[in-house]
């Protein structure tokens, strides 16, 4: 066989086969993207039943927003970030099999969950000390109704990051075996994207 | 204290610290929006093209859907640009 043939043959060799396609995965088990869909569905009600509210009483959404503390939004907002920064370094760490890290980044995690937390309680002191509750007006029972459910799901994702990192202590999780605390990231994630919407919404648009 | 440097120049070359930086510079800008009171369809339609890219880094880079399966992100970019798309018009409808 001619050195030509050789070549052409190889070139043709190399069309004919496939080249390997990256697989695309979602991070998580499939149970928790079920969750994390129903949990949007359900606030994605609260926006619409909010954005209905404000059409109907556009004088009281228009004054409620500068009666709130915009300082204590943007903090939550901040601390929010911040904690979902913390998570994507912790399955870095956990992806290159670096136990004490991931254990040392879901901790700062928590910590964040609970100032976020402890924010939101100085928020609602505020209010109750200028007199505002939730049956001030439409717009305040609006707020409440979703601040508080969205405090809800930050306690709820701040224990189950506490609980992947007691798992990550014990060695449950490692190097290749991790996709439960990928699971407690995305959830977390999610929370602090639905809460990306909340600000504007709430604190910012009048 | 050698080991702290190093640590955090490492972390300040990573592109999720960049996004992270950036994230916290549009939130900056969002509320700065709030404080002044601002209320003309113009500064509404500039926060929700903020929300939609601070919304698209978390979804891509801190989710890591950039590399999931197209129905999660269908499912997760289609509802969160839906509902942006939403609270702009009837934002900017009562602003009429």
């Amino acid at each position: 066989m001619h050195i030509s043939d050789c070549s052409a043959l190889e070139r043709h060799m190399e069309l004919a086969i496939p080249k390997p396609v990256k697989s695309l995965k979602t991070p998580g088990s499939i149970a928790i993207w079920v969750f994390i869909y129903a949990e949007l569905f359900e606030f994605g009600l609260f926006f619409i039943v909010f954005l209905i509210a404000k059409v109907y009483y556009p004088q009281e959404f228009y004054q409620g927003p500068s009666q709130l503390s915009t300082t204590t939004g943007l903090l939550n907002t901040l601390v929010l970030l911040t904690s979902s920064f913390f998570v994507v370094c912790a399955i870095k760490a956990i992806k290159r099999g670096e136990q004490k890290k991931t254990i040392m980044w879901l901790v700062m995690t928590i910590f964040a969950g609970l100032t976020y937390c402890g924010i939101k309680t100085w928020e609602y002191n505020l209010n109750e000390n200028i007199g505002i509750t939730p049956r001030t007006n439409y717009y305040f029972s609006s707020y409440y109704y979703i601040t508080f459910n969205h405090l809800l799901h930050v306690l709820i994702g701040t224990c189950t990051i506490a609980f992947v990192t007691i798992l990550t202590a014990f060695g449950f999780y490692t190097k290749d075996n991790h996709e439960g605390l990928e699971s407690a990231a995305s959830y977390w994630h999610m929370i602090d994207l639905v809460w990306i919407l909340i600000f504007p919404l709430i604190y910012v648009l009048r | 204290m050698k080991n702290l440097v190093k640590f955090t120049q490492q972390l300040s070359t990573e592109l999720s610290f960049k996004i992270w930086l950036s994230l916290i510079a549009l939130t900056l800008v969002s509320a700065s929006i709030g404080e002044s009171g601002n209320t003309t369809i113009g500064t509404t339609l500039f926060v929700c093209v903020i929300v939609i890219i601070k919304g698209r880094w978390v979804i891509n880079e801190f989710m890591g859907l950039k590399h999931a399966s197209l129905f999660t992100q269908r499912i997760v970019k289609g509802y969160f640009y839906t509902m942006t798309f939403i609270v702009g018009l009837i934002v900017s409808y009562t602003q009429i």
